[in-house]
């Protein structure tokens, strides 16, 4: 199986200068450039339906702990959680439904809006502007149930212009999907290596050959040679071929005698899906892979969905965020069958990330300076392409 | 540990398995030796879709019944038992993998 690429291929050949993010002020340029510039999914909107159900999502990169909350009017918003007051955590706890925040400190409430709604003792504030003083508002937009910020004082595009031709092309996906489990792990591991682990396939025929033996390429394609990449100007998103002659084991066959099919095995049947989704229309079709720079994968498949965020925290650090996404158990059986993918994609994602953290380790001996992608990794060539010229943009 | 149905008392030698929580069946499945894991995912495999057809009289997320839910807690660890049986390791965990407590896999 031959591998179209499409899009454009300039400056993703030949080896990838690697020592440099790991120097400090390249991560504060990082920091500066790229994520507080960038449109970042934070977090899929289920916990967010009602009018007055909030979120907060602690963000390392930023220091950040930001509010997320829906209004009213049916709107979700973004916040620094700090009060205006004296600057305190205004939210403590994760996640709830209220219809107003009152900081601990001192009392002063917000309304879901983030407008500043009472302050005890008003009077003792003679010269102050309370309609002035809201909590701060971060940029926030919603797409398919995914809810995006962006840090900047102005973004430089829409959210729609940020995702490029993938904006259309999801409609309605994410609408049937449930999340099935998550996970948060902090990692001895720079944000880049964690994200590269996602983002080219070719890994899987060696480092997950003891929990996924079988399930992807086959006789016609033994190297899983992927049938299709599509390089956006940010993004990138890549078909993984399924292998036809996969048979699943017996537990996997009972498990989804009872649950839809989910990884590992496939549902190839062309299912009523959005253009977006096997978007090369590939036959004995696995999953594609799309990375949404800079730091979010999300791997979409009939039936199941990935989604993964890393944050960095430092040059040295991150913290990684998965989540499953399934059909939202109906029977006691459904729930059951779907821990047979639980415990199997644990299995695989702990391979994952043993690598990555000895990979990290590797790396900053400096005894390598340079990483050498393959075609099947151009994912790869291609996120620091897209680093490279955000960087510049913004210089 | 208590016991299971009256339908399922062929299962009982393996209760110890029905643990409430995933680290606790991921632990003991951990510290179990292949031969232990192999035996219970025998048992088990052929009556699961008995277990299932049972489970499936009760509502999601509330089951009553206590024999019930430690059936279906056994259930569950069958399919942690069941990754080293058919991924046919020659061990109960995956040796210099990402350890489970540094990575709790939390229901939503």
């Amino acid at each position: 199986v031959q591998t179209t690429i499409t899009g454009d291929r300039a400056g993703l050949e030949g080896p990838i200068d690697i020592q440099a993010v790991f120097r400090p002020e390249h991560y504060q340029r990082e920091v500066d450039q790229v994520f507080r510039r960038a449109w970042l999914p934070v977090s899929r909107a289920y916990q967010l339906e009602k009018p007055g159900d909030y979120l907060v999502k602690e963000i390392p990169t930023f220091g950040a702990s930001v509010l997320l909350v829906r209004g009213k009017d049916g709107k979700v918003r973004a916040f620094h959680n700090v009060c205006r007051h004296r600057g305190s955590r205004v939210v403590l706890d994760a996640a709830g439904n209220r219809p107003a925040f009152a900081c601990p400190f001192h009392g002063w409430s917000y309304g879901t809006s983030g407008e500043l709604l009472g302050i005890p003792d008003e009077d003792q504030f003679p010269s102050m502007d309370k309609s002035k003083l809201g909590l701060v508002p971060i940029h926030c937009e919603e797409w398919e149930k995914l809810v995006f910020i962006n840090m900047a004082d102005t973004p430089s595009t829409t959210l729609a212009q940020w995702l490029e031709e993938l904006h259309g092309q999801y409609n309605g996906y994410f609408d049937r999907m449930w999340p099935v489990r998550s996970t948060r792990v902090e990692l001895d591991c720079n944000w880049h290596i964690a994200v590269n682990a996602f983002t080219e396939s070719y890994h899987t025929l060696y480092l997950h050959r003891k929990t996924t033996p079988g399930i992807m390429g086959g006789d016609n394609n033994a190297m899983r040679h992927l049938p299709a990449v599509q390089l956006l100007e940010k993004h990138v998103r890549f078909a993984n071929p399924a292998n036809p002659n996969y048979r699943p084991t017996p537990a996997e066959r009972v498990s989804f005698q009872f649950g839809s099919p989910m990884y590992p095995s496939f549902q190839t049947s062309p299912d009523a899906m959005p253009p977006g989704v096997n978007f090369a229309k590939v036959e004995k079709w696995a999953f594609d892979v799309v990375h949404l720079f800079p730091n979010c994968i999300i791997v979409t498949g009939n039936g199941f969905c990935f989604e993964l965020w890393v944050w960095p925290d430092g040059p040295d650090r991150c913290v990684l965020e998965s989540v499953i996404l399934g059909s939202k158990p109906k029977t006691v059986g459904n729930r059951v069958a779907q821990e047979f993918n639980i415990m199997r994609s644990r299995e695989v994602l702990a391979e994952d990330l043993a690598s990555i953290e000895l990979q990290h380790k590797a790396l900053r001996s400096g005894a390598v300076k340079q990483i050498h992608p393959s075609l099947q990794e151009i994912g790869v060539a291609h996120h620091y392409r897209t680093l490279k010229r955000m960087l510049e943009a913004n210089a | 540990m208590s016991s299971l149905p009256e339908e399922f008392k062929d299962l009982e030698p393996f209760a110890g398995w029905a643990l409430p929580t995933r680290p606790e069946r991921v632990a003991k499945l951990n510290a179990a030796a292949m031969a232990e894991a192999r035996t219970f995912y025998d048992a088990m495999l052929p009556r699961m879709p008995a277990v299932i057809g049972r489970l499936n009289k009760h509502e999601l997320g509330n089951i009553g019944d206590e024999a019930d839910r430690h059936l279906y807690h056994l259930a569950l660890a069958f399919m942690a038992v069941a990754q080293p049986i058919e991924l046919g390791w020659d061990q109960t965990s995956n040796p210099g993998s990402f350890p489970f407590e540094r990575m709790p896999f939390k229901d939503e």
